[in-house]
């Protein structure tokens, strides 16, 4: 693994930790301050601190408790400075007092400003239930 | 200039969706370009993203027209630009809703002197209180559970 790979994943294991944590000030810490976030209900968050007090909400009621994995599928770089990370989220929260449990696949596009990795936006997708399968990507 | 470039590269995408014309749909992205589609789903390389677009205009959008608007276009460096877009889909399926809004983004590569797509992401902007339509729209597509042989 190069070091622009491994640093790459430490942002994705940043995002776990933070996530895990509830901790919406950790989780939009990795973000450049202009950044953009598209969750998972096409809504868009603008600049690092609409990312941070989104996820401070939905950490604090209907992702209250929630568990989240992410896996690195693939990681593309477009230059040595720009990457595109595809993920998997794996994610167990409660509903109604019912444990329920999500798959989706977000998308980070970082870039290297002075040595330093920066998200500038991530999107989300979910994986709807009949809508894809168990597919696996070729390692 | 880039940026008329770039938005010439939506309008294709859009024409040829509403001619259901999947090669040209195809025609803009890079040969391995990855796209993740409304529902979760992944494509990998332009021919899988050709057949992929063919079923669905042969299918559950047949007849459907699509306006693509550019809502933001943020250049990352040289060369590199993502594509903010907002897609308004009519849908002329009974049992559909009439109406789909979803956020398309896309990441874009000046390759050879022309700007290639080489991923491309939708999430469907989803109305609150109708999660109904998410549904109809998940049980009546073609692409579900094909994911896997798509992919390859």
């Amino acid at each position: 693994m190069t070091s622009d790979e491994k640093a790459l994943h430490e942002i994705v294991y940043h995002l776990e930790a933070a996530w895990n944590a509830a901790d919406g000030e950790g989780f939009a810490e990795v973000f450049a301050e202009d950044a953009g976030f598209i969750h998972i209900l096409g809504g868009y968050y603008a600049g690092r601190d609409a990312i941070e007090a989104g996820h401070r909400m939905i950490f604090g009621t209907i992702y209250k408790n929630s568990t989240v994995r992410y896996s690195v599928e693939k990681i593309r770089l477009l230059r040595s400075d720009v990457a595109i990370v595809s993920l998997r989220q794996y994610l167990q929260f409660k509903e109604g007092g019912v444990a329920s449990d999500l798959e989706a696949r977000p998308t980070i596009i970082a870039d290297k400003r002075e040595g330093k990795w920066l998200i500038v936006h991530m999107q989300n997708t979910r994986i709807t239930e009949t809508g894809a399968g168990k597919e696996t990507r070729k390692a | 200039m880039a940026n008329e470039e770039l938005q010439r590269v939506v309008e294709q995408l859009e024409t040829a969706w509403n001619n259901s014309d999947g090669v040209a749909f195809a025609a803009p992205f890079a040969e391995d370009a990855d796209f993740v589609h409304i529902l979760g789903g992944h494509f990998t390389g332009r021919e899988s993203i050709e057949r992929g677009h063919r079923t669905i205009f042969d299918t559950i959008y047949k007849g459907s027209k699509v306006k693509f608007e550019v809502e933001k276009i943020r250049p990352v460096g040289a060369n590199v630009a993502i594509v903010f877009i907002f897609s308004t889909l009519k849908i002329s399926k009974p049992g559909l809703p009439p109406v789909a809004n979803a956020r398309p983004t896309m990441v874009l590569q000046r390759q050879d002197d022309a700007w290639k797509i080489v991923t491309f992401q939708n999430t469907l902007v989803t109305p609150e209180g109708a999660p109904a339509g998410k549904d109809a729209l998940a049980d009546q597509h073609p692409i579900k559970g094909q994911a896997r042989a798509m992919g390859q």
